[in-house]
């Protein structure tokens, strides 16, 4: 095997009209861009360059090895471009559900606040919440008592006080 | 490449029909340059088998003058390898033709061993010196077809080998035609008709000196300068073009090896601008 000499003998035998020995050239140096440019795509492998190469160079091999190189770049450009979306779309939804949860939580605050002035509203405006309490610890004091429970008594006679005590 | 120097055979012949045995002298001095620097820069001799240096030696052999004592021949051979070849990386990665970089050396570093060694001046040196005549004029004085005289008979026999080639798809006929075609249009534009300024025309300058021997056994080294169909006819178009201009202006008769030079340093541009002006999708 001998070095290519450009003697150009592979130009007019290819029945695609390539320039095999430009392509060669493109492909030993790893230029598949160049390669492609010079449409390694168009080559059959039908070998008549190989055939008619006085140097005996393996140009339908290289073209063959150059062809599957682009295929692998390609499939892997593809599962490269599908991993993206798929990436894109997880931090999308991530980011959505993020700023519902925000939103969520805002509005329980909100509602809690709103609650708590109610509640305050609520005291301030009508004891009747602090009577029940009151009636239902008498209550449970006259039952105590009358079951002759006597710590229980005396706890809920101190909770009597100290409801009354504060206001 | 044995069938390129067997193409060159009716050159050779011409020649020692018109000037003797004494052809052979630098032609076996070339050789042996060459042949010598190869097999010792590889210290082998089996790499002479691919014949790339013979050739070069045979083709710088045939264009030095006949007077070139064979010590000069042998060291325009060694340069031809030793500059032109081997320290670009030798067969298939010089850039620039090997016999025309021995020639255009030769010719720089030892003029008068080549000048003087022209047996009697040649049409081309004549019509530069004619001093005054007019083109028709310096014709009357001057014999053979267009004044190119015994260059004449030359010039047929580079046609009829490189016509054989061309038979043989030896070689690709882009070079050979983008030669002739920029030989005589820039021919064609600086002739004004045959005044005493005139540089001649066209067909004298196609037939003259070394032209058609470089359009079909130089030019078409398909190593050196460009590589692609496009690339190669606009190569030979320049340095075609190139050719006349240093045989106008130029400080020596011919300017073949220059002019050739000078277009394979351009080859390389030429071969891009004719990838990237390729259409994407070849026919299928």
């Amino acid at each position: 095997m001998m070095p290519c000499i450009h003697c150009g003998a592979c130009v007019p035998v290819c029945p695609r009209g390539l320039w095999p020995q430009q392509l060669f050239e493109a492909l030993g140096a790893g230029d598949l861009p160049r390669a492609q440019h010079l449409g390694l795509d168009a080559c059959g492998a039908c070998r008549q360059c190989q055939d008619h190469c006085p140097s005996g160079l393996p140009l339908t091999k290289r073209f063959r090895e150059g062809q599957d190189a682009l295929l692998a770049l390609t499939e892997a450009e593809q599962v490269k471009a599908l991993a993206q979306t798929r990436f894109l779309a997880r931090e999308q939804r991530r980011a959505q559900a993020e700023a519902e949860a925000l939103e969520a939580k805002r509005q329980r605050r909100a509602e809690a606040k709103r609650r708590a002035e109610a509640r305050q509203a609520q005291t301030s405006g009508a004891p009747g919440r602090q009577d029940a309490q009151r009636a239902a610890l008498a209550r449970a004091l006259a039952k105590a008592e009358a079951e002759d429970r006597l710590r229980d008594a005396t706890r809920l006679r101190a909770a009597l006080t100290a409801l009354d005590e504060p206001s | 490449m044995g069938t390129v120097g067997l193409a060159t055979l009716p050159v050779l012949a011409v020649r020692l029909a018109q000037e003797g045995f004494a052809p052979a002298l630098p032609l076996l001095g070339a050789l042996a340059g060459a042949l010598a620097v190869e097999a010792l820069y590889y210290r082998r001799v089996t790499t002479l088998r691919d014949g790339s240096a013979l050739l070069t030696g045979w083709l710088l052999g045939l264009a030095l003058p006949a007077g070139t004592s064979p010590v000069w021949a042998l060291t325009a051979g060694a340069l031809a390898l030793g500059l032109g070849k081997l320290p670009f990386g030798g067969l298939g990665r010089n850039p620039f033709n090997p016999a025309m970089v021995g020639y255009a050396a030769a010719l720089l570093l030892f003029p008068l061993a080549l000048l003087d060694g022209q047996t009697g001046a040649t049409p081309l040196a004549s019509l530069a010196a004619r001093s005054g005549l007019t083109v028709s004029e310096w014709r009357a004085t001057h014999p053979g077809p267009w004044g190119a005289g015994s260059g004449f008979a030359l010039s047929l026999a580079s046609l009829a080998g490189g016509l054989w080639l061309l038979y043989r798809r030896r070689i690709s006929w882009h070079a050979p035609l983008g030669y002739g075609v920029g030989l005589a249009s820039a021919a064609l534009l600086a002739y004004d008709g045959g005044s005493s300024q005139s540089a001649g025309p066209p067909l004298f300058h196609l037939f003259a000196g070394s032209s058609l021997f470089a359009a079909f056994f130089i030019i078409t080294d398909p190593v050196s300068g460009a590589h692609t169909p496009p690339g190669r006819l606009a190569m030979g178009l320049l340095a075609g073009a190139l050719t006349l201009s240093f045989r106008t202006t130029g400080p020596f008769p011919d300017g073949v090896a220059f002019a050739v030079l000078l277009a394979n340093a351009a080859g390389p541009a030429f071969d891009a601008l004719a990838e990237a002006r390729r259409r994407q999708t070849p026919r299928v």
